[in-house]
């Protein structure tokens, strides 16, 4: 649109100065000022947009930590090095991805208010992030997952059927959750999501982060290589 | 007695629109002075310069009157001038700047080192052409446009910590580019 005002102005005013040739564009209404309504409206979209994406990213945040829990692998970060290496190993990459992908967004956009550029991108990234992390824990801790993966089994949540059923029923041959529903004499036996019973089995070398007392009922979770039925436990712990 | 830019503007945004011509008066200069230093050799700063005052009269309206209008009008000179230069020439654009992640400290306004403004706005008039977009833009507001740390840094929507990173490394660059030359140690 500057294009052509120029191009008139130019053949029009090329001896005039540039204050005199925008004074006559102005007068003549070859150009005219934008509306305050059209600035709010950007700014509403604006706003409207990054809390979108804000929403978004919270939902993936707390859906990769329902995931993690749900597995186990949540809890395995307490059996030492060893945990720490299957947690990472089983993390759901692609949705950690995803929510890395919503971060970078948000920064964008918030990289053009003067609360973001005034200070460097480290902190506002970090708030952001925190605020994720934080943020994504306290949505995991409502009802919402467990209902949409109760939805999700029932085959009555388009479009996000095929996520929640897929996580929910990953297995891993190194990570074991369940519920304790006897105990035997070096051991316990654990039923977990598939309505498996798994028999786990308690070595000197089992660690046991946290409580080491197991009652019946007791939801846990095991670390060690599964074998048909059989789990050598490397670790043991209760959760809630 | 003259009214402030900003009074100015606000006229404007109500509907006195020839008061607009004014405010182009005033920055006419400005504006560019700081396209000719900052688009070393470009051929077309006149209409640039026309198109940013312009964007500046269409976009008034979003123009808040607490801050300052000069380096509002000087923020949409400096989007016009980077768009162009993406536009007509080779020279490189970072899009990421490490210098803009990580905290540092305030330099203090006066510290220029071994040079002071009188020697560097010399050195600035046969090295600016060969620095980067990001440190020659930096050196162009503070020493020729006199734009002090806060005012950059709201044009370039930088924080000021790193305004002063990029006037050390502008200077500095601008001395290796002197000495390569042998001009600045002939003098």
């Amino acid at each position: 649109m500057t294009d052509k005002i120029f191009n008139g102005m130019d053949k029009k005013n090329s001896e005039n100065s540039i204050s005199n040739n925008i004074e006559q564009a102005i007068k003549s209404g070859q150009v005219k000022m934008r509306p305050r309504w059209h600035f709010v409206l950007k700014t509403v979209l604006a706003i409207s947009g990054g809390l979108f994406v804000l929403l978004t990213i919270l939902y993936l945040a707390s859906l990769i930590i329902f995931i993690s829990r749900q597995s186990g692998i949540w809890f395995a970060p307490a059996f030492g090095i060893g945990g720490i290496y299957i947690f990472l190993f089983h993390l759901p990459w692609l949705l950690v991805f995803l929510a890395v992908i919503f971060i970078v967004v948000l920064e964008l956009l918030a990289s053009h208010y003067p609360l973001a550029y005034r200070q460097p991108l480290l902190y506002s990234a970090l708030v952001i992030i925190v605020l994720s992390i934080f943020g994504g824990y306290g949505l995991e801790r409502t009802s919402l997952h467990g209902r949409l993966a109760d939805y999700a089994e029932k085959g009555q949540l388009p479009l996000a059927n095929q996520i929640y059923r897929s996580f929910n029923h990953q297995k891993f041959n190194d990570i074991h959750r369940g519920e304790i529903s006897s105990t035997t004499d070096n051991g316990i036996i654990i039923k977990n999501r598939n309505d498996e019973y798994l028999n786990i089995i308690f070595t000197p070398r089992t660690s046991f982060p946290g409580q080491g007392d197991f009652i019946l009922g007791d939801f846990v979770v095991i670390m060690g290589e599964r074998n048909n039925q059989d789990i050598e436990a490397l670790g043991a712990s209760v959760v809630k | 007695m003259q009214s402030d830019d900003e009074e100015i503007a606000v006229m404007v945004q109500g509907g006195e629109t020839e008061s607009f011509g004014i405010l182009a008066e005033r920055y006419e200069a400005k504006i560019s002075r700081y396209a000719r230093r900052f688009l070393f050799g470009a051929e077309d700063t006149k209409d640039l310069v026309q198109e940013i005052f312009i964007k500046a009269f269409i976009n008034i309206k979003s123009f808040d009157s607490g801050r300052s209008f000069s380096s509002w009008i000087y923020r949409i000179a400096h989007n016009v001038f980077i768009n162009a230069i993406k536009k007509n020439t080779r020279e490189k654009i970072q899009f990421f700047d490490f210098d803009l992640i990580f905290p540092h400290p305030i330099a203090r306004e006066t510290a220029d080192g071994d040079l002071n403004k009188k020697e560097l706005k010399n050195l600035l008039d046969s090295g600016l052409s060969r620095l980067d977009v990001k440190y020659r833009e930096v050196l162009v507001l503070f020493y020729i446009e006199e734009k002090n740390y806060k005012e950059t840094a709201e044009i370039l929507e930088i924080p000021q910590a790193t305004v002063g990173v990029r006037l050390r490394r502008g200077r500095e660059k601008l001395k290796e580019i002197m000495l390569k030359d042998k001009k600045y140690l002939s003098r």
